[in-house]
């Protein structure tokens, strides 16, 4: 029968419950009881953790706090005038900003309680504080919150690493991918490539030089493939010097090489660029106790890039000459203009 | 999209990348290169989000114990002390002292860590935690994970928490296995809970 008439009591009174401040400390810890003068009579355990040297209660709810509403909210009237909106607050000592919560009339209106929750700034004030899962409300997700919250944040600084690492690593694949590890110069695909896209540049010549050693055979055999490697990286190295940075240098694999240059119409220039290099590769390289010495044949073509010409369709041209070039001989350069293809003007 | 891409993800990556820093920061970089080579890893370093097969781990795990002289149980007991310890992982031992302002409660939270782990990361498999307070300052965790034999992290974890505390306890750890599952249980005997004064928690600076 109580429990039925307290149900008849609750029903027929609102203001018939009744806590006392531990009960709302417990389930409210950052609230604020005020009177009807504006002066702080209680305050919750967690809130009281944010004042500095002097304790809230007895202060005025002013002096305390600055609300952020859209009209100003400075007296116990604007607040009285608020009661059921939601309320933005700061501490005016700059502990705590970021307060959301709201504010009732007590019942028989001897004053006002308000509650905060700590917003945005949740993490911010959990570890400045120093605040623990006891000072929120057992039923509050704020221990979950500041979980995923550290979560995310380690999972979001480990998913950028990985994502640098991964971006490091495509970049340094491709660039091997298209180079040549002996001798740093671009390998066939990279000159496929550029010769596809030399197509699409702005209108001049260009020549391509075929380079290929002679008697590199007998230096793997008498002295071995270091040797070797060494004799093709000196060779790569004089084609580095002798030609121009923005000129595309090759290596087919073997002891073929490629040079691509651009801006050039003269036939004559070529012919003595492609002599200097035979010159400057016959010149003996001292590999230990060993002097390694090779030639060079060249076959070179001139062309223009306005026609579109099938890159294969240069380097055979360029391969007939390289092997007219090893005909005469060896130590030879053989350079012609290409002739203009059928189908163009 | 993560979570979708990430499901069923072990905790291969974490322990993984894990012991790695642990191995660089404590025996050096080239103890943790001599170990990649000599358990044939194809690289140096590992990746958290990245997918590995047990295996792996359980490569790296004996090799650790052959370079390092010392079993798997000490290393990964050491491993466990120092993801608490270590200040780059401050975020985890501010999350387990967010539990309570002793020991007691720290242990009464662990329960409801797993939970939350599960909340932040639903794809990702951790170990079930069970607390059961026993007469005498005695406390029982117990600890399921399907995968076995990674329990003594978690031993490095709760002696490492207790100082973190200033408490002073004795752990006894106890295992089986039973079918594919690993139960673990720590008795954990209070001796004194302010024994030595807490540590300090690092405050991050409010931005």
């Amino acid at each position: 029968m109580r429990a039925g008439s307290l149900a008849l009591d609750v029903a027929q009174n609102e203001n018939y419950l009744r806590f006392s401040t531990s009960m709302i400390d417990s389930f409210m810890p950052m609230h604020i009881l005020v009177g009807l003068d504006g002066q702080i009579l209680h305050v919750g355990p967690t809130f009281r953790k944010f004042q500095e040297r002097k304790s809230f209660v007895g202060r005025n709810l002013f002096k305390v706090l600055v609300f952020r509403q859209n009209k100003p909210l400075a007296t116990i009237d604007d607040l009285a005038a608020n009661t059921g909106s939601v309320l933005k607050a700061h501490l005016i000592n700059g502990s705590v900003g970021g307060l959301r919560g709201n504010c009732v009339t007590l019942p028989d209106k001897q004053g006002y309680l308000l509650n905060f929750g700590l917003g945005p700034n949740l993490y911010g004030v959990v570890n400045r504080f120093g605040l623990k899962a006891s000072d929120f409300s057992s039923s509050d997700p704020t221990a979950e919150l500041l979980c995923m919250t550290e979560m995310q944040s380690f999972l979001l600084n480990e998913s950028v690493r990985l994502n640098q690492r991964l971006d490091g690593a495509k970049r340094s694949a491709e660039a091997r991918a298209s180079r040549d590890p002996l001798t740093g110069l671009g390998n066939r695909r990279l000159l496929a490539d550029y010769l596809q896209r030399l197509q699409a540049r702005e209108s001049s010549s260009f020549a391509l030089l075929h380079i290929d050693l002679d008697k590199f055979k007998n230096i793997n055999d008498a002295f071995g493939h270091s040797a070797g490697d060494a004799v093709l990286q000196e060779v790569a190295r004089v084609l580095q010097v002798e030609t121009r940075p923005d000129d595309v240098l090759a290596r087919l694999g073997g002891d073929e090489f490629v040079a691509v240059l651009g801006h050039v119409d003269n036939i004559a220039q070529i012919q003595t660029l492609a002599d200097r290099l035979i010159e400057k590769i016959s010149t003996p390289v001292i590999f230990g106790n060993f002097s390694c010495q090779v030639g060079a044949s060249i076959g070179g073509v001139l062309f223009d890039r306005t026609w579109t010409l099938d890159p294969h369709y240069i380097l055979e041209e360029a391969d007939k000459l390289l092997y007219a070039a090893k005909d005469k001989g060896r130590g030879f350069a053989i350079v012609q203009a290409l002739a203009k293809p059928e189908g163009h003007l | 999209m993560i979570l979708a891409n990430m499901r069923g993800l072990q905790m291969h990556g974490f322990i993984n990348r894990g012991l790695q820093s642990f191995v660089h920061d404590f025996y050096g970089a080239r103890k943790w290169e001599e170990t990649c080579v000599a358990a044939n890893f194809p690289f140096y370093s590992f990746e958290t989000l990245v997918h590995y097969e047990n295996d792996v781990t359980k490569r790296l795990l004996e090799t650790l114990s052959v370079v390092l002289e010392r079993t798997s149980e000490e290393i990964l007991e050491d491993f466990g002390t120092y993801v608490v310890t270590d200040e780059r992982l401050s975020g985890i031992r501010r999350l387990l002292r967010f539990g309570g302002e002793t020991y007691v409660d720290f242990l009464m939270s662990l329960e409801d860590f797993s939970a939350r782990f599960k909340v932040s990361m639903p794809f990702l498999e951790v170990p079930k935690l069970h607390l059961e307070a026993r007469p005498g300052n005695l406390y029982a965790v117990h600890c399921e994970y399907a995968m076995p034999g990674y329990a003594p992290v978690l031993l490095g974890l709760l002696r490492a928490m207790a100082d973190d505390y200033g408490a002073l306890v004795t752990i006894e750890h106890h295992t089986k296995l039973k079918g594919p599952v690993q139960r673990d249980r720590f008795d954990i005997r209070l001796h004194e809970e302010r024994w030595q004064r807490p540590a300090e928690i690092r405050r991050l600076v409010v931005t």
